[in-house]
Order: structure tokens, then C-alpha cells, then sequence
């Protein structure tokens, strides 16, 4: 069995999976900071934001709809920004009370939440687009040549190995719990089986310091391979990637598009 | 023939200090493939540890194509001795299989081009050449355990070093992956508790029990002696 809970990858045969894997992260990244910095309110660049979105979808062949269907993840992170429906000054919509306090919603503060909510809403569904389209490996190797500091990549790249790895191990000690959490021939009769909340808390404790302990001792065993190859402490890493025309015109259109949306938002 | 790898009186303990190795000492010669077997906790692995300079010695020596195994020799001793771990999750630690067989001669420094030519020739000697740009975790064990073979030819190693090659294999992948050991051209010394692995590929064996070297000759006469395997914790095939 195999843990693969954390592989966002998608494969498919599409222009944008084709592109240069630092294309795609620089496009991701220049739109994200975009749509951050468009103004409150600028519903026309927001809106030509989401046309953006919808075409990359499109072109990505995965559907229309992909990205918006897995966007609601990032919904609750949304509410962090609740607060600024009472905390702008502005012409006061409505107040209502709440335990011992009175909330007043502002106009200028549902403004700003509402832009805030359609930012987030919009880039995350491009992040997600982003690691639906290109390998992992891939994204790591974009991040080599842009320059991010190996040693980031290199835990990056190792995290993403052994969290699999991890995963099942936990499944495995998980697996092995169930398998003997049987209840006594009594418990028909009326006898609670499962043991105290204390007692179950002890043995899920006892779960993660062997996991800890596993991997602690894993990664030792893993450092020894290395070693025996001729690890010396810097990793050297090969990654074919060229970029060809396709993949320059491509950044270069999109990030003029991503310009044309800050005029747009500041007209 | 040459000695391409000589160890002698080796003694090494743990942190702890429980002896695991009591002055070992054999000798590898070209082409030789040789089983190395004993119960658990013979001190296999340890010795295995050794032959490229992972854990290092309180006293004796390992010698490896006529150099004394040192401080300073040992990157071009690791080029020489390929190990291969018993749990290929830990042999196998890059995202890709390119990458992992790409490691060990990118940290040769060798060329771009020689890397990928070593890389493509490796992958064909375990017959793996279209997993390539497979991720390891998405592999069955029997296709990791040839991938991390491939990690070590990758660095043409004068021997071959093995831990455990045949452990928790079906039958199918444990057939292919002996026809593999037999076929590699390369010294070998392969720990292992395959007592018919041991039967049908090496000649020659040596039997370790807690921390020396119990027997080393023909594998024929060593499995014979059915009272010694006894003695020793193993059994005859």
C-alpha cells in the first residue's frame, strides 16, 4: 500500500504541461504578487484575472472547472481576514451585537474583505494549477535555476521523498493498533472496551516517539548511503531543462498580460 | 590472481561498547563472488560498514586495490566499493530514479555527458532503463532494489557490496534479481540469510558469528556440515 495523499499531480498531454517548469513557477509567482497588489475594488482587473485563470485551465487540459472544484481549501484561511469587515473606518452598512460588544460593518471593510476574498480565491486556484501540471521533481529543479538556496531545495527534496515513506509507516503503525484493538468477549455483556481516554492519549504518544525514534534512525541509515556514494556535504544535482522559444514567448506574454492587469486595476 | 580487497584484524565496538567485530580478516580476489552469512548480529552489516570507510576502526585495516584504506583516500575508496543498503527507501533517497543513479558520479565531478552515459549504461545493466524518470516511491520493492544496484554501478565500483539483496523479494523478483547478481561482471560480497541463494550463486563463503570469521572456503563443504550451520544459526538449504 501505498501513502499518496500529497501528489497534486495531474497528468495530461497539454501545452502548459509541456512548458518549462520555471516559466510556470515565474508566471505563478509574477500573478499571485498581482493580484496583491491590485487595489480594493478593481473588479474589471479582477475579472480579467479570472479570464487569465480560466484560459490557463484551458489550455492545461484539465477541464474548466479543475481548479475552481479544489479552490475551497483555501476558504478558511479566508476568515483570518474577517476582522477587516469592522476595522476599516467608512460609512457604517450595519452593526449587530455579539455577546457584550456591538460590530459595525463598514462599506470600505466590506470592500476590502471582498477583494480579499477574490485575491485569495484567484491565486490559490493558480497554485494549484501550478502543482496539478508540472512533476514535483520538476518544481524543484525550477526552483534550483531561479536560484533558491540549495539548501531549501535539498530539505524540500527530501521531504517530499521520505513524507511518503513516513506516511506509510504511520499507516503501517496505525494498521497495527487496529489490528489488535480488540474488545473482550465481556463487552457483549455491557463492559466498555477501548481503555481510558488517559491510557489510549499514552499509547498515541508512544505512536509518535516511535516514529520519531524510526525515522530518527532512517535518517542515519540514508546519510550512510549517501556517504558510501561520495556525499561530501554539498548535493550536486543535475536537471536537463532548456528553455526554448515557446517556453520565452509564453513568459513573456503572460507576464505582459499580468502588467496590462495593474494599468487596468489602476485606471 | 589480485587481491582487490583485503581486510585484516578488524575490531570495532559501538557506542555502547558491545564488540561487534573481534579482528576480522579475508581477502576478495578478482571476480570472486562471495556469500557472506551468519545470524543476526554476527556483525555483517558492521563489517560491511567498513569496507567503504562509513565507520572506520579502533584497530586492523581495509585495503582496498592495494591502498590501505585512510582519511584521505577515502572518496576514491567509495568510487571503488559499491554498497548497496538492505532497505532500498534508504538507498534511494532522490525524487526521480535519474537522480539517484546520477548521484554517485555527480559527485565524482565526472562530466555531464559521462554522467548520463554511465547513468543510461547503468539502468540497462539491471534492465531498468525505462524508469528513468520514475519517482522511487511509486515502485514495487523488487524494481527498487535493482534501481539501487544501479546507483552504485553508476559509479563503475570494482566490488560490489550487498546487504540483504534477496530480503522480502517474491519469488518472481528474487529469480530476476538473481540472474542479475549472476550476470553482473564485478567482485561481490553478498550478506544474506538466502541459503539457497547462497547454494546457487557463490562459491565461495564465510561464515561470521559474533564479531570473527567462523569459516571461509567452499560453499559445497561449508553446507554440508550440517552439525557447524546448526552451531552457528543457519541451516542448510
Amino acid at each position: 500500500m501505498h501513502f499518496d495523499a500529497f501528489d497534486r499531480y495531474h497528468h495530461a498531454t497539454s501545452f502548459i504541461h509541456r512548458l518549462d517548469p520555471r516559466v510556470k513557477v515565474v508566471v505563478t509567482i509574477a500573478y499571485i504578487l498581482s493580484n496583491t497588489l491590485l487595489p480594493d475594488g478593481a473588479w474589471i482587473a479582477f475579472g480579467l484575472a479570472l479570464l487569465f485563470l480560466l484560459y490557463a485551465n484551458a489550455l492545461s487540459n484539465l477541464g474548466m472547472a479543475f481548479t475552481f472544484k479544489r479552490s475551497f481549501v483555501a476558504l478558511p484561511f479566508a476568515l483570518v481576514a474577517v476582522t477587516v469587515l469592522f476595522s476599516i473606518p467608512g460609512q457604517p452598512l450595519t452593526t449587530f451585537h455579539f455577546i457584550m460588544w456591538d460590530f459595525t460593518i463598514t462599506d470600505m471593510g466590506l470592500l476590502r474583505f471582498e477583494s480579499i476574498l477574490v485575491r485569495s480565491w484567484l491565486s490559490v486556484q493558480m497554485a494549484i494549477l501550478l502543482v496539478a501540471t508540472t512533476r514535483f521533481p520538476d518544481l524543484i529543479h525550477a526552483f534550483e535555476h531561479l536560484r533558491v538556496p540549495s539548501i531549501l531545495t535539498t530539505i524540500i527534496a527530501f521531504l517530499y521523498r521520505y513524507l511518503f515513506v513516513l506516511g506509510d509507516e504511520v499507516f503501517r503503525l496505525l494498521r497495527a493498533r487496529e489490528a489488535r484493538s480488540a474488545a473482550s468477549p465481556a463487552a457483549a455483556a455491557g463492559t466498555r472496551s477501548g481503555g481510558s481516554v488517559a491510557w489510549r492519549a499514552r499509547v498515541a504518544g508512544h505512536m509518535a516517539g516511535q516514529l520519531f525514534l524510526r525515522s530518527y534512525e532512517r535518517s542515519d541509515r540514508v546519510y550512510n548511503a549517501m556517504l558510501a556514494r561520495g556525499y561530501t556535504g554539498h548535493l550536486n544535482t543535475m536537471n536537463p531543462h532548456e528553455l526554448h522559444r515557446i517556453d520565452y514567448i509564453s513568459m513573456a506574454s503572460a507576464l505582459i498580460v499580468i502588467l496590462v492587469l495593474q494599468v487596468v486595476g489602476r485606471l | 590472481m589480485t587481491n582487490v580487497l583485503a581486510v585484516h584484524d578488524l575490531h570495532f565496538s559501538y557506542h555502547d561498547h558491545h564488540p561487534a567485530l573481534r579482528g576480522v580478516s579475508f581477502e576478495l580476489c578478482e571476480g570472486d563472488k562471495v556469500a557472506l552469512v551468519g545470524p543476526n548480529g554476527a556483525g555483517k552489516s558492521t563489517l560491511m560498514l567498513h569496507l567503504n570507510g562509513i565507520l572506520t576502526s579502533h584497530s586492523g585495516d581495509v585495503t582496498v586495490g592495494g591502498d590501505r584504506l585512510t582519511r584521505h583516500n577515502l572518496p576514491a575508496i567509495r568510487a571503488m566499493v559499491g554498497l548497496v543498503f538492505q532497505n532500498p527507501d534508504d538507498q534511494l533517497f532522490s525524487p526521480t530514479v535519474f537522480e539517484d543513479v546520477a548521484f554517485g558520479p555527480l559527485h565524482m565531478g565526472l562530466p555531464k555527458e559521462e554522467v548520463l552515459e554511465r547513468v543510461e549504461s547503468a539502468l540497462r545493466e539491471v534492465r531498468m532503463s525505462n524508469y528513468r524518470d520514475r519517482m522511487s516511491h511509486h515502485l514495487s520493492v523488487g524494481e527498487k532494489k535493482r534501481i539501487a544496484i544501479a546507483t552504485v554501478l553508476s559509479m563503475n565500483p570494482q566490488i560490489l557490496v550487498l546487504d540483504e539483496p534477496s530480503a522480502g523479494l517474491d519469488p518472481r523478483a528474487r529469480r530476476t534479481l538473481i540472474n542479475l547478481l549472476r550476470e553482473l561482471p564485478i567482485t561481490m560480497l553478498v550478506s544474506t540469510h538466502d541459503m539457497r541463494l547462497v547454494e546457487e550463486l557463490f562459491p565461495r563463503t564465510i561464515v561470521m558469528d559474533e564479531g570473527l570469521v567462523v569459516a571461509d572456503g567452499m560453499t559445497k563443504e561449508i553446507l554440508e556440515d550440517e552439525k557447524f550451520l546448526n552451531e552457528h544459526g543457519l541451516e542448510k538449504p
